[in-house]
């Protein structure tokens, strides 16, 4: 790779350099907006469908912009299921979600990294070969163990194993959690928390005083992810709820889909509803979201 | 001191890390490794979930292995992942790459292509049926404007495949695209600045930097997208919930099938089986290519 050096501002060639750097330009802008366009269009296309009247909706070729928008779309669609129960018994499932992978992980975190013990980084390789455990190995037997215990027909399925680190989807698990949150607390600096020891503060007290307060942004993340990725499961709710009225909104959104198919308007504005936490949770925190999947890609 | 100092300071630290421990461990036995014992159990049993199993040796295996059905899933779901996988890694590297410029409009398009991959899968499988539809979908519209004629998609067993695919890359790709520019962020800027008094050219640049710097990144992605893959289940429960796998099979994915076995035909010991095979790929999967990468890293010069 050794040609000569080829710069020489006011030639022709520069120039034609020039002009081909500004097509290029303008290539790469034009790609990025039609990406954005393809990616965006059906979500745009999600809302548009909710707005429009039953007339509106079956037409060829289809219409983006409704002429006259059916905002009474949302309170029949929310009418037509249980959604305001479908909407409650999510939020209990996300909430237990939340503070069940905070409960488990947080400390688990702790003991993999600030504490010392012999077997840590081996047991701690056990964590990392959880994190690629698919969860249909162990629904059938989670399923008979659930139903021994008496527990379904009752939301605890989806509520207990966060609180034991063992919430397992395709997308975010507890020991993802241990995992963001250990490589966290090793860049810790570590004179703070000889600093916390010196003083004489047992493990409990360091980790609540010292190790939380400092591991702030990681702990947000992991928030995040626990809630967003509890809202929007479907397989373990599909699994383990076995009564109509304890349904997800992901459960119950499916049954609308199959049990209403052509009312594609109302399944729109319930679809909208649906996505609403989740997209004002990403609004609100694009950052954490954005760090935790760098984290987890680049160290992993 | 004690005869064994060394022993008497393991346990403390051992005893001292436990309560700390506990919740992860207790669920890590009951909830994970028991299930796994008792699904290796139950792969040799005839099991229906109403009597006691009953031990049946290999046989399920045997079944397994005779099961056209079987096979029919595992094709569906090797096709998925062997076009899915690259798909997802070249689209995601290149929205990645465009976005590590210094373009307009940075944040939004980035904002822009990710959201998608925060919409619950549900909702984007439902949007994209209706997308799908093949008398008054968008995409059909959208391809008349080119004079393609009406296609079937998921109601097309030879389109069906790729309709799902379409679905699961627009809500994956973001993910993807996210991990790839963290990475690009990692390539030391003074790398091109050599080439470039070089005079070496972008794809140069691209092939004998950009790439092996992102070697760990890439594998990274690729591991993830084949696990997700050989579970894929969500999006196409949802689309073929009237009808699983429909049409004729074409979508019936190993999990799908797996699903059926356990819940709709109460075949327990069969589903235990695939389940376990799935087990053993899944982690077959991930040795090989950890494996792989520490070989890559190396070549890389990095760890």
């Amino acid at each position: 790779m050794a040609a000569p050096a080829r710069s020489m501002a006011g030639t022709p060639g520069a120039r034609r350099r020039q002009a081909g750097r500004w097509g290029r330009r303008g290539l790469v802008q034009v790609t990025l907006i039609v990406t954005s366009v393809i990616f965006l269009l059906p979500l745009v296309w999600m809302v548009s469908s909710s707005l429009k009247g039953n007339a509106d909706i079956f037409v060829f070729p289809p219409v983006l912009f409704p002429a006259q928008p059916q905002t009474g779309n949302y309170a029949q669609a929310l009418s037509y299921i249980p959604f305001g129960t479908y909407f409650r018994n999510s939020a209990i499932v996300s909430a237990a979600t939340v503070v069940g992978t905070l409960v488990a992980c947080v400390p688990a975190a702790y003991a993999f990294s600030i504490l010392r013990w012999p077997g840590r980084d081996l047991v701690f390789r056990l964590v990392l070969a959880t994190i690629m455990l698919p969860f249909p190995v162990v629904m059938v037997p989670q399923y008979l163990i659930f139903r021994n215990l008496g527990w379904l027909g009752t939301l605890l399925p989806l509520m207990v194993p966060p609180f034991l680190g063992a919430f397992i989807t395709p997308y975010f698990a507890s020991s993802l959690a241990i995992f963001l949150l250990r490589q966290f607390m090793l860049g810790l600096p570590r004179d703070l928390i000889d600093a916390g020891r010196i003083d004489g503060a047992g493990n409990w007290r360091l980790l609540w005083h010292v190790v939380v307060p400092l591991s702030k942004g990681s702990i947000v993340t992991v928030v995040l992810f626990a809630f967003l990725t509890s809202w929007t499961a479907f397989v373990a709710p599909l699994i383990f709820i076995t009564k109509g009225d304890l349904y997800t909104l992901s459960l119950g959104l499916q049954q609308y889909q199959s049990l209403h198919f052509t009312a594609f308007n109302y399944l729109m504005a319930a679809s909208v509803v649906f996505c609403l936490p989740v997209l004002v949770a990403f609004v609100l925190a694009q950052r954490y979201f954005v760090q935790g999947i760098s984290l987890t890609g680049t160290k992993g | 001191m004690s005869a064994r100092p060394g022993t008497g300071r393991a346990a403390r630290q051992l005893a001292a890390a436990l309560p700390f421990l506990a919740p992860w461990l207790i669920g890590l036995i009951g909830l994970i490794v028991v299930p796994v014992v008792l699904v290796l159990y139950w792969s040799f049993t005839n099991f229906n979930l109403l009597q006691a199993p009953q031990w049946v040796g290999a046989q399920n295996y045997q079944n397994l292995v005779a099961d056209p059905t079987f096979w029919t899933s595992v094709g569906n779901t090797l096709y998925i992942t062997l076009i899915g996988v690259p798909a997802g890694v070249i689209i995601g590297l290149g929205t990645a790459l465009l976005l590590n410029r210094d373009v307009r409009g940075r944040d939004f398009h980035r904002a822009a292509i990710f959201l998608p991959a925060i919409v619950p899968p549900v909702a984007g499988a439902i949007v994209w049926i209706w997308i799908l539809n093949p008398d008054y979908g968008l995409l059909n519209a959208v391809l008349s404007i080119f004079h393609v004629s009406p296609l079937g998609w998921l109601g097309d067993p030879s389109w069906a495949k790729l309709a799902e695919l379409l679905i699961v890359l627009w809500g994956s790709i973001g993910q993807i695209m996210i991990v790839f520019l963290a990475g690009l962020k990692e390539v030391p800027e003074q790398l091109y600045e050599a080439a470039s008094i070089d005079g070496a050219s972008g794809w140069a640049r691209f092939r004998h930097i950009t790439l092996p710097m992102l070697g760990p990144v890439l594998f990274y992605n690729v591991v993830v997208g084949v696990i997700f893959y050989l579970q894929f289940f969500e999006q196409a429960f949802v689309i073929t919930s009237k009808d699983l796998g429909a049409p004729v099979n074409s979508t019936l994915y190993y999990t799908i099938y797996l699903y059926q076995n356990a819940f709709d035909f109460l075949k327990m010991g069969y589903a235990a089986a695939m389940a376990w095979v799935l087990f053993l790929t899944t982690l077959a999967v991930t040795v090989l290519f950890f494996a792989f990468q520490r070989r890559l890293v190396f070549y890389a010069g990095e760890d």
